[in-house]
């Protein structure tokens, strides 16, 4: 609560004329997923004209916090980026976006800059996007949800083959079934996770539940009480691999291996230039100097983008952890990963346990209570991950 | 640091400046010819800390200009950097008074070696 503006401003004023869209259901051309009655504004945006109220002005109203008048006073402006409110006599701008229920046909797809907090679900085919937190009450249905920061849904998501969730930390729900879940930090579901794709650049733990179904790639390990089902339909699950290694590798290769083509024409025709240096003219030698410094431009430029790469991959190995922990059973058909190699069970095991690596061939399950089973493994390389370690030069 | 470029492309003279600035902190000057450096020199009465002369360019070629400034100043250090790059040039460049001599075309790193390595001789031999 801004209380400067508050005792400042205390004055009542009436709207002249309101600046920002009341009413996005009026126009035309405006997708049905894209209506809303959320007035959401930007900091230093002009919200409205208005004028002091006089004895007779209906509704007149106070200023609140997040808004304050124009130096000429004829308008408000908004002095952070959230959600316009107007209740109750007083106007006021709040960074955080409050929904009370369901993000349906009623609100619109939500785009917002800060946090989010839902108090019902996220019905097919709607979009949440916020720069920072998003915490959802309700369940989350085949809809697209992007957190800059925590994705927290308190119940489930069922993205039936559709649903895509994306959070920059933490993602947390209570189960999760046929969505892709992408997280920067660890995905926890506290009962189950069934025919998703999970990429976790942190770890992913079913701690309560079943992993079973679809694909679980977790840079730091993963820890479920059952991983696969009796029903042994086919599980992935690889463990110490970073997930944004690979989206790394898909970003940033091309343009690295454009800069390396672009490099090696200009040196050859700086080449053939050098070849016979001595027949240059003294035109030709001034443009023969502009194009080395050309090449070391562009070598700098590479060195850059590949020292940057270095530093990813290392705060990747640094955070990775390969290790998959069962509680109680790890079902046939679930195939284990971890860089470098694979290995797929062929009978039920019963748990506690941990799985390792083990060498550069076999996959070891290490029971809690001592006993050591063996599985043979076979190589398996992400092959984007394999040009991102040749492009660095880690390869052996 | 100041370092005055003459050099009649302005090409040259954005690439030296470019190169150079990894000596630190460096305030550059220019000149597109002899004559354009000689008023250079004068307006600055407290010097600068390195010259970089090219030898062909128009109204006075670098060679004349290193005899003017040698004439009165035999500290400043002098550096060539020219297309010109028979030996008799070269001998004829260090008799008029240059520290030492750059053949285009250079690499970056060619460049900011031997001026480095210039500057630091002259530096122990005072
Ligand atoms: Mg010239």
């Amino acid at each position: 609560m801004n209380t400067t503006l508050d005792t400042c401003l205390s004055g009542q004023y009436r709207l002249k004329q309101w600046l920002v869209n009341t009413d996005k259901s009026a126009q035309d051309d405006c997708s049905h997923y894209d209506r809303s009655h959320i007035l959401l504004v930007n900091c230093g945006q002009i919200i409205a004209h208005i004028a002091p109220a006089a004895e007779d002005t209906p509704d007149p109203f106070t200023l609140g916090s997040g808004i304050e008048l124009t130096s000429d006073a004829q308008s408000l402006r908004a002095t952070i980026t959230g959600q316009l409110y107007r209740q109750d006599g007083r106007i006021w701008v709040e960074d955080e976006l409050k929904i009370g229920g369901d993000v349906d046909f009623s609100t619109g797809n939500i785009n917002f800059s800060g946090n989010v907090i839902i108090g019902g679900g996220v019905a097919d085919l709607f979009q949440v996007n916020a720069k920072g937190s998003i915490r959802i009450a309700g369940s989350v249905g085949a809809a697209e949800i992007n957190a800059g920061g925590d994705l927290i849904t308190s119940a489930g998501i069922l993205g039936n083959g559709k649903g895509r969730c994306t959070a920059g930390g933490l993602l947390q729900c209570t189960h999760a079934s046929s969505a892709a879940l992408y997280s920067g930090q660890d995905v926890i579901a506290r009962r189950e996770l069934f025919g998703c794709q999970v990429f976790s650049s942190g770890a992913v733990r079913v701690e309560a539940g079943a992993l079973m179904g679809g694909e679980a790639v977790a840079a730091g390990g993963i820890n479920c009480r059952v991983l696969g089902s009796v029903s042994g339909s086919p599980t992935i699950v690889c463990a110490g691999q970073d997930p944004a290694l690979a989206q790394l590798a898909r970003e940033r290769l091309p343009a690295l291996e454009a800069q390396r083509q672009k490099l090696q024409q200009t040196r050859q025709s700086v080449e053939s230039f050098l070849k016979n240096a001595k027949m240059l003219s003294p035109a030709q030698k001034e443009k023969a100097t502009e194009i080395l410094y050309e090449v070391a431009q562009q070598e700098a430029v590479i060195q850059k983008d590949l020292a940057a790469l270095h530093r990813d991959w290392k705060t990747s190995q640094d955070r990775s952890r390969s290790e998959i922990r069962v509680e109680r059973m790890l079902h046939a058909g679930v195939t284990i990963r971890f860089p470098g190699l694979q290995a797929t069970t062929t009978t039920d095991q019963r748990g506690p346990m941990r799985i390792v690596p083990k060498g550069a061939d076999q996959v070891a399950l290490i029971s809690d209570f001592g006993a050591t089973r063996l599985l043979a493994a076979r190589p398996f390389v992400d092959p984007l991950i394999q040009s991102l370690s040749k492009a660095l030069n880690l390869e052996k | 640091m100041k370092i005055l470029l003459v050099d009649d492309s302005r090409t040259m003279r954005n690439i030296q400046k470019k190169v150079l600035g990894d000596l630190g902190a460096v305030e550059f000057s220019e000149a597109g010819d002899g004559l354009e450096a000689l008023t250079a020199i004068a307006s600055t009465p407290e010097g600068f800390n390195l010259i970089m002369v090219d030898w062909n360019m128009p109204n006075m070629d670098g060679i004349t200009l290193i005899s003017r400034i040698r004439e009165k100043d035999k500290a400043t250090p002098l550096i060539m950097a020219t297309t010109e790059a028979e030996k008799s040039r070269v001998m004829e460049a260090l008799k008029a008074g240059v520290n030492n001599y750059v053949i285009k075309p250079f690499t970056p790193e060619m460049l900011l070696e031997k001026v480095k390595t210039t500057l630091e001789k002259l530096k122990a031999v005072a």
